[in-house]
């Protein structure tokens, strides 16, 4: 081994504790990174398999929304196509009332004897292989086959029943049996109920509809001579105007797409972490570097290149680099399994309801997770590597070291230009969200920038405000100021970190008021009904009308707004596609309370139940950028009607954005029963105690699980949603302060330990040990002060772009007010003390413990 | 009897399998091993319910053309050899299959709902082309995916299972004419099978034993030489066709025993006017089982039964598809003493073998030899299954 890699060995391995805190600094960069690609990836497969699951090798799918599609239409199409490659399917949500823990299962309705071609696992051909009971199935009303893994779940064998309620009513499933198929698609299957067609139309309600047609338009499933041109034409025609035929493939990556804001700001996140882990390797480099001048000036003078100590200084970073981002892959696979929890919760309440268990380890992400680890090291270590390259000759004679480079100017023109351009990114990010991330980078650089001259400012204050205590207090303070060109990169580290934790605190906190205030706004009403179901059916399961009339008519009640919820195809201004639609009949009081953000002056609220126009809310708006006026096209059974937009209200609810239409105007071109009741009590009731009378009510009016819950509950339940929703960022900003911590700690210790020379010097001036310790924990103290204090202005900062600009690009939605907590600001100021005196401990009690002649021999 | 032989389709014996319940042990080997004799034996499968045929069945005609719901199998199966007006020669297949699912079903309000299955197969054997077409259907019988129907209350009979029927043309008496409709990847046809010689009962008066068990039977009756037009669509190239027609039917609960492995089914079409029907069941340890039987029927339609011992069928060569698979016999030669008949019969293409859910091979075939003294030649179908477990 040559005598320039030996050194380099000896220095890491003589500061092992540096090294080592490097190596958990990328390792924990690394290991988030990989830990939220493995849970998002795990999460979209899992979506991905379920859909595959479902719609098997078709090409096209047939929809047509809620309603759904007649059989007569299916049969029609049967005959054309020849009988081959068309299948058609239900899907539902079931919930399990008998069984907690997993209350929401999804109901898969098939026709084995249709999906030869396109779910082989379930037709008589794949049936070679696996025993799907198929007379039982087809002539057991309910009879259900499930996955080996779910009936264990279930605890349930064949022959046993379960109780299963779907759009709130209530039907008994049979076990036929367990569902053995390929393994693929048994992952697609880990929480569905697989039913006969027949007992998905009977649970479902629908007799005589289908939910979707499945179609593999294949050359040799086709009959002699049909292009699929001509197939589509025959599909069309057998369903008649207003159908859609979806090209498969359309849907997948649907999770992506649902969740592109969410997964995007967690991507950001982690890349974060990665950034502060960067700069660990930095500092770690550096400081190698600076110690080792001397060697380097030997090395130099026997003769070694300018260019191999660069190489040599190079390539430390990246083995440092290297192992640590293989240590984080290891870890990223525990932290992804600690993530996949929330973000499975998360994903199930607002996107779509499918199983998710155990991470999918997929090498490719952590390869990608090494790659970029070592990547961004070995960067880090470049800099170092040109310092070591110029260390001159001469060094090995002169005694002194020293980075000389004062650049302030420099700098203060760099941290300009990139707040110029953050600012113009983040004005004209749109609905960019990677041009939006970009711009906080810019920002983020230019706080970075500004550190080392924000530095100077705040301990040339504390340097005047001392100035009458003693020399002690007054060395303490001008000592770190003299060496703050030194100590700008940790601090700003520091501050970087710090400021990314208050900002994301600022976001959900500003966020939840928001949602908070919002909620108290929009639900006047006393007592909110509606069916519980699965994020999919988004309450669109339809009430019974006898439970409608018997609530309406109840004595305690004085007032009731319906909600007739559906999805429709609308196409407006730059955007078209299907959107919830709500037919409305509000009372007085709902009409007044909705928080509108604009609308045509005086006739928006009248008009409404005219049917002279409909609301749309925020997210939407902006997805679609609609104004008021603007003309909105909704496809209807009767053909095309054309309303203009008469407000845009806030809307927290439901990121894809919804439409509200009077019930008049819905009742005559959509179709759709009542889906929510929202009910105004008579003044003087107790609400909570009518919730019993109103629930026993219903219950005696239809056999149907009705949710009955009172504001206040309805209004808690949303915030504990919103709570959940945001476990995975608290989950995520707790390991990013963790990495922020040990990128303090180890930058502080480390700059300690290039300090025993002055430690020395001032032990032989007759400092004592104790006074030596308090010298080091006092400049930690005060560097740790500045990183918090500057991470104050920064991290609010960060905090209002995120929320008015990140939150707004990724959902659509704006917020009532940003705030920046208070809890926050005091939390960012003590863990910069906290994370930098701890990282004086050592290095103050190491310089106590010193014999002076040593410090002196250590520079 | 076609009928326990036909009752292999392959779907079927999955189907009936499944039928059998979650408990896959109680249905036998893996679907591919199952054998006729496993499903229509009814070992396993719950008959209860069903009705068995154990008597000579009492027959009404036409409504005895139509379904038989308290049984679980039943078929209609056409075969026929047709020619073109330019000399072309192929031959036709169709076949329906309804299996019940369950004895009883409790009344469901959804459409889909269904008790009963239909299979369909169908088969275009273009000789001069040497090409052999085939495909299938399968559906419940339900809101139109399948359908069957008549003839009884005015209604013309009428079987669908999705695009491809076989329904009774107006004027008749509500089953024949009937006008069969089918294709598939590169064929399809339109046939009228007209009114031809009486229908003939097989068996004892139209009860066919399979096996020593009681019940263990099917219901079966044979039209052996009906007439039939239309048209042939192979290639691309439409073909108006003519030639002679066979239909079988027959419905059944259970009918091979434990130890009948397959069978070697031949309706053949002679020249004299004159036609032969004979089944030969094989066991398992490879001997001919003695419920093997057929039929003689002369040109005047009086029908000789032909005893277990009557007749002796001997194969001769073997073919195997190029993808491997089940070996079968290549030529038989069929010899009897009275009636005298001594008969080679050979496919008129080798490879015959459906390849649906299920294989097995179907197909026309040449007839030529004695009978009496007197040369003669003909026409027909082979039947072989059970061949792959042979194997």
């Amino acid at each position: 081994m040559s005598l320039l890699w030996r050194q380099g060995l000896r220095y890491h391995s003589r500061h092992a504790l540096q090294t080592l805190l490097t190596l958990t600094g990328i390792a924990l960069g690394t290991a988030l990174l990989c830990a939220m690609q493995l849970s998002q990836r795990t999460a979209e497969r899992a979506f991905d398999l379920a859909l595959e699951a479902v719609a098997g090798s078709a090409t096209h799918t047939v929809q047509d929304g809620p309603r759904g599609l007649p059989v007569q239409g299916y049969v029609l199409v049967q005959r054309a196509l020849g009988g081959r490659g068309v299948a058609p399917a239900i899907r539902a949500v079931a919930r399990v009332p008998d069984r907690p823990e997993r209350t929401v299962l999804r109901v898969l309705g098939i026709d084995p004897l249709a999906d030869v071609e396109l779910r082989p696992w379930s037709s008589p051909a794949g049936a070679e292989h696996e025993s799907l009971p198929l007379g039982p199935l087809l002539t057991t009303p309910g009879g259900f086959v499930a996955t080996a893994p779910l009936l264990q779940r279930l605890g349930l064998g064949p022959g046993d029943t379960l109780r299963v309620t779907l759009g709130g009513r209530p039907h008994v499933g049979t076990c036929l049996g367990v569902l053995a198929p390929p393994p693929l698609v048994a992952a697609g299957l880990e929480d569905v109920l697989v039913v006969d067609i027949a007992t998905a139309q009977e649970w479902t309600g629908r007799l005589d509809r289908i939910d979707r047609l499945d179609l593999r338009l294949a050359p040799e499933l086709l009959p002699d001579g049909m292009t699929e041109q001509a197939a589509l034409a025959a599909v069309a025609a057998a369903f008649g105007p207003g159908v859609q035929i979806v090209a498969a493939g359309a849907n997948r990556g649907g999770l992506a797409q649902l969740a592109r804001g969410f997964r995007i700001n967690l991507r950001a996140l982690s890349l974060l972490s990665l950034l502060v882990g960067a700069f660990l390797v930095h500092e770690t480099m550096r400081l190698s570097v600076a110690a080792r001048r001397p060697s380097f000036g030997v090395l130099r003078a026997l003769g070694a290149r300018p260019r191999s100590l660069g190489v040599v200084v190079t390539l430390e970073a990246a083995v440092l680099g290297l192992f640590g981002s293989l240590l984080g892959a290891g870890l990223g696979v525990a932290f992804a399994q600690v993530l996949l929890d929330p973000l499975a919760r998360t994903l199930n309440d607002h996107y779509a309801t499918f199983a998710l268990h155990g991470v999918h380890v997929d090498g490719a992400v952590l390869l990608l997770g090494v790659l970029l680890g070592t990547a961004v090291a070995t960067c880090a270590g470049l800099g170092p590597a040109l310092a070591a390259a110029r260390v001159p000759a001469r060094e090995v004679l002169v005694q002194h070291h020293h980075e000389p480079r004062r650049r302030t100017r420099r700098q203060l023109w760099a941290a300009v230009s990139a707040a110029g351009l953050a600012l113009w990114l983040l004005l004209t990010a749109g609905a960019g969200l990677v041009q939006a991330y970009l711009g906080v980078l810019a920002m983020l650089t230019a706080a970075v920038l500004l550190v080392p001259a924000a530095m100077g400012c705040l301990l040339w204050g504390a340097g005047a405000g001392v100035r009458g205590a003693g020399p002690f207090v007054r060395y303490v303070v001008r000592s770190t100021a003299a060496a703050r060109d030194h100590l700008a990169l940790p601090v700003a580290a520091m501050v970087l970190a710090i400021a990314a934790t208050l900002g994301l605190a600022t976001l959900v906190g500003s966020f939840r008021d928001s949602v908070a205030g919002w909620l108290t706004q929009v639900l006047p009403a006393d007592v909110y009904v509606s069916v519980p179901g699965g994020v999919d059916e988004r309450g669109s399961s339809v009430l019974a009308p006898e439970v409608v009339a018997a609530l309406r008519t109840a004595p305690q009640v004085a007032a009731a707004s319906t909600y007739q919820r559906t999805r429709a195809m609308l196409r407006s201004g730059s955007g078209e596609g299907e959107v919830e639609l709500v037919g409305m009949d509000p009372t007085p009081a709902v009409l007044a309370s909705f928080p509108f953000l604009v609308a045509a002056p005086g006739v928006a609220r009248e008009a409404l139940p005219r049917g002279e126009g409909v609301w749309v809310s925020e997210p939407l708006a902006f997805r679609w950028q609609l104004a008021v006026g603007d003309a909105l096209t909704v496809a209807t059974e009767r053909g095309a009607a054309v309303l203009p937009i008469l407000a845009i209200y806030r809307d927290y609810g439901n990121e894809r954005g919804e439409v509200l239409a009077g019930k008049a105007w819905f009742d005559a071109h959509l179709r759709g029963g009542i889906t929510a009741l929202a009910l105004e009590t008579k003044p003087g009731t107790d609400v909570d105690a009518s919730l019993a009378e109103l629930r026993a009510r219903a219950a005696a009016a239809a056999e149907q699980d009705v949710g009955i819950r009172s504001q206040r509950e309805l209004r808690l339940g949303s915030l504990a949603i919103f709570d959940r929703t945001f476990a995975i960022t608290g989950v995520m900003r707790l390991l990013c302060l963790l990495v922020a911590f040990f990128g303090i700690y180890s930058a502080f210790a480390t700059l300690q330990l290039e300090r025993g020379a002055e430690v020395g010097l001032l032990r032989c001036l007759g400092a004592r040990p104790r006074q030596v310790g308090l010298l080091v924990l006092g400049q930690t103290a005060l560097l740790g002060l500045c990183a918090g204090l500057l991470a104050l202005p920064t991290g609010a900062l960060l905090g209002h772009v995120l929320a008015e600009v990140v939150n707004r690009v990724s959902f659509g939605w704006s917020l009532l007010e940003v705030t920046v907590p208070r809890t926050a600001m005091v939390e960012a100021v003590l863990l910069a003390l906290v994370a930098a005196v701890l990282a004086g401990v050592q290095p103050a009690v190491r310089f106590a413990r010193m014999r002076p002649a040593d410090g002196l021999r250590e520079a | 009897m076609r009928c326990s032989a036909r009752t292999k389709c392959s779907a079927l014996i999955v189907l009936a399998a499944a039928a059998v319940g979650c408990d896959r042990t109680a249905a036998g080997p893996a679907v591919s091993g199952v054998s006729l004799g496993d499903v229509l034996g009814g070992r396993g499968a719950d008959a209860t319910g069903f009705a068995r045929a154990s008597e000579p069945p009492v027959l009404h005609f036409p409504a005895d053309h139509g379904a038989h719901p308290a049984f679980r199998t039943e078929w209609w199966y056409v075969t026929g050899n047709l020619d073109s007006a330019n000399g072309r020669r192929f031959g036709v297949q169709l076949v329906f299959f309804r299996q019940a699912l369950a004895a009883a079903v409790p009344a469901r309000a959804a459409s889909l709902a269904a008790r009963d299955v239909v299979l369909a197969h169908a088969a275009v054997t273009d000789v001069d082309g040497r090409v052999f077409h085939a495909d299938e259907r399968l559906a419940r019988l339900a809101a139109g995916l399948a359908e069957l129907q008549g003839p009884a209350f005015g209604l013309r009979f009428r079987i669908a299972c999705n695009e491809w029927s076989a329904a009774a043309a107006p004027g008749g008496d509500g089953f024949l004419p009937l006008d069969l409709r089918a294709g598939g990847r590169g064929f399809s046809f339109a046939l009228r099978v007209a009114p031809g010689k009486p229908l003939v009962l097989q068996g004892e008066a139209g009860l066919s034993r399979k096996s020593d068990e009681p019940g263990n039977a099917s219901c079966y009756y044979s039209m052996t030489r009906l007439p039939i037009d239309g048209t042939i669509r192979v290639g691309g190239a439409e073909h108006a066709v003519h030639g002679l027609g066979w239909l079988d039917r027959e419905w059944s609960t259970s009918a091979l025993g434990p130890e009948q492995v397959g069978w070697d089914w031949f309706s053949l079409q002679l020249d004299s006017g004159e036609e032969v029907m004979w089944y030969r069941l094989r066991r398992r340890d490879g001997s001919i089982d003695a419920h093997s039987r057929g039929s003689f029927v002369d040109a005047a339609g009086a029908v000789a039964v032909l005893a277990p011992d009557a007749v002796t069928a001997t194969p001769a060569g073997t073919w195997q598809a190029a993808d491997g698979g089940a070996r079968y016999p290549a030529r038989w030669r069929l010899v009897c003493a009275e009636p005298a008949f001594d008969l080679e019969v050979t496919p008129l293409l080798p490879d015959q073998e459906l390849r649906v859910l299920v294989r097995y091979w179907e197909g026309a075939v040449a007839v030529r030899g004695t009978r009496g003294a007197v040369p003669v030649a003909g026409r027909g179908y082979l039947e072989m299954t059970g061949y792959g477990r042979a194997k």
